[in-house]
């Protein structure tokens, strides 16, 4: 595991939504929560190009061409 | 382009020489065999059509989908994805095993890894994802129906095969490029059962005026009495795009699915379905995938403002009529008129005058769509 630093302002309006969640004991419970959402997003691009290739992509292309779909 | 829900767009599709040794493989497994409807789902599943879906649902999903709406870690869905079993044949299985799903030829259509086997409340499923009991309704029944055992885990698809209509059978990772290379930065699906009348074709107007795309996504599937066949959808949809819409504005494919009725959850799986197709926004009209009086009109458009936001535009419209006096199509919304000077496209009418080879009134079905229904071999399912 590892620390990060927020400001303390941050800190309690963190706290604010925490306490009228249901979801969420902590602080730290909610902060991972959301920084998971961000990073997930971001590397979103990077994890597809693993599930679809290049060459993938010319197939497809290749397909939509011949059904019409593309000129 | 939109990320896919969950953020990454499922692939369990196996490469041709993996789908050949994945079937060789399977005849030495223990098989489950799968109805038409099930294949459906095996294939949406592998596809990615279901993201973040990538087999059936284990014990904690399937809990926290009927009564949380989301599946166990938070993401939302709406509707659980199950492989129901008899006891027996959850007694046979081991966790950990791998399995083959076939379909009702025998035919290999996927591999599955068995994560989880469980049973489960019917009545808990039915009253929260459909809001009844009642045996009446479809989903309902179709519950009551299921076996007592529902089995979890991933899956690989060895039968990637798409007819019958190959060629308007789009795959998400197909539409995302075609948007891409059609330039569309804004989508908006619109879900359909039915041959286009008017009506349908004022909203989908509405839609491109603010999108740069329309995906017209009909649910080809299990169908009822009166139903229109699939393949005049099609060829009366395919017309109309090719005449009157702009070119290469509108595109269309197919989504199999069975229709679960279930009106308000069902909005928002079908709208996670075309976010997973790459819309941007998803056109809900009044009592979206409701039957009878089970749901309020607006209940599955009001769902969308009691759920985390899924990064789409719902565009909700209310019905839509030719108004006599505004002379065009118009809704609650926009025309001031009575019901007296609006002429709603009553589906029974339209039925009934085709079914009689007479063209539906110009005001409701453009003649042309009409004929096209007249002229086929098979119109409506009997």
């Amino acid at each position: 595991m590892a620390e990060i630093t927020i400001p303390n302002d941050l800190k309690e309006s963190l706290e604010k939504i925490v306490k009228d969640s249901s979801e969420f004991s902590s602080v730290n419970d909610y902060a991972t929560y959301i920084l998971k959402q961000v990073a997930d997003k971001k590397l979103a691009g990077k994890k597809q190009e693993e599930v679809y290739s290049k060459e993938d992509e010319a197939k497809i292309k290749e397909r939509l061409t011949n059904l019409g779909y593309l000129d | 382009m939109i990320n896919p829900h969950g953020n990454i767009l499922i692939n369990r599709v196996l490469k041709p020489e993996d789908a050949k040794k994945a079937e060789n493989k399977a005849k030495e497994l223990k098989a489950i065999k799968l109805d038409e409807e099930l294949v459906k789902d095996v294939k949406n599943i592998a596809r990615g059509v279901y993201s973040p879906l990538t087999g059936f649902m284990n014990r904690d999903d399937f809990n926290s989908v009927v009564t949380k709406m989301t599946l166990s870690d938070g993401t939302i869905w709406p509707i659980p994805f199950v492989l129901d079993v008899d006891k027996t044949t959850a007694d046979q299985l081991a966790i950990g095993e791998q399995i083959a799903l076939v379909d009702e030829e025998q035919k290999p259509i996927a591999l599955m890894n068995l994560r989880d086997k469980y049973t489960y409340d019917k009545n808990v499923f039915s009253v929260n994802v459909f809001k009844t009991a009642d045996e009446k309704h479809p989903g309902v029944k179709m519950v009551k129906e299921m076996k007592d055992w529902l089995l979890g885990g991933d899956i690989e698809l060895i039968d990637n095969s798409k007819e019958p209509y190959n060629q308007f059978n789009l795959d998400p990772q197909e539409t995302r490029t075609l948007f891409k290379e059609r330039g569309w930065n804004t989508v908006a699906g619109f879900q359909t059962r039915n041959a286009p009348h008017r009506a349908h074709e004022y909203l989908q107007r509405c839609a491109l005026e603010v999108c740069d795309g329309l995906f017209v996504n009909p649910v080809i599937g299990k169908k009822k009495s009166g139903d229109f066949e699939d393949q005049v959808i099609l060829d009366s949809y395919q017309y109309l795009i090719d005449n009157f819409f702009p070119k290469n504005r509108v595109a269309m494919s197919i989504l199999p699915l069975k229709m679960r009725y279930a009106g308000p959850r069902e909005a928002i799986l079908h709208a996670i379905i075309r976010k997973n197709f790459g819309c941007t926004h998803f056109i809900v009209g009044r009592d979206h995938a409701g039957v009878g009086k089970y749901y309020g009109s607006f209940d599955a458009q009001n769902i969308f403002n009691d759920i985390e936001d899924m990064g789409m535009t719902i565009l909700k419209f209310d019905n839509s009529f030719f108004c006599k006096k505004c002379g065009h199509l118009a809704t609650g919304k926009t025309c001031p008129h009575t019901k007296e000077d609006q002429i709603g496209p009553s589906g029974t009418l339209i039925r009934e005058l085709i079914s009689k080879g007479e063209i539906v009134p110009n005001e409701i079905m453009r003649p042309e769509i009409s004929k096209i229904l007249i002229d086929a071999d098979k119109t409506f399912v009997e």
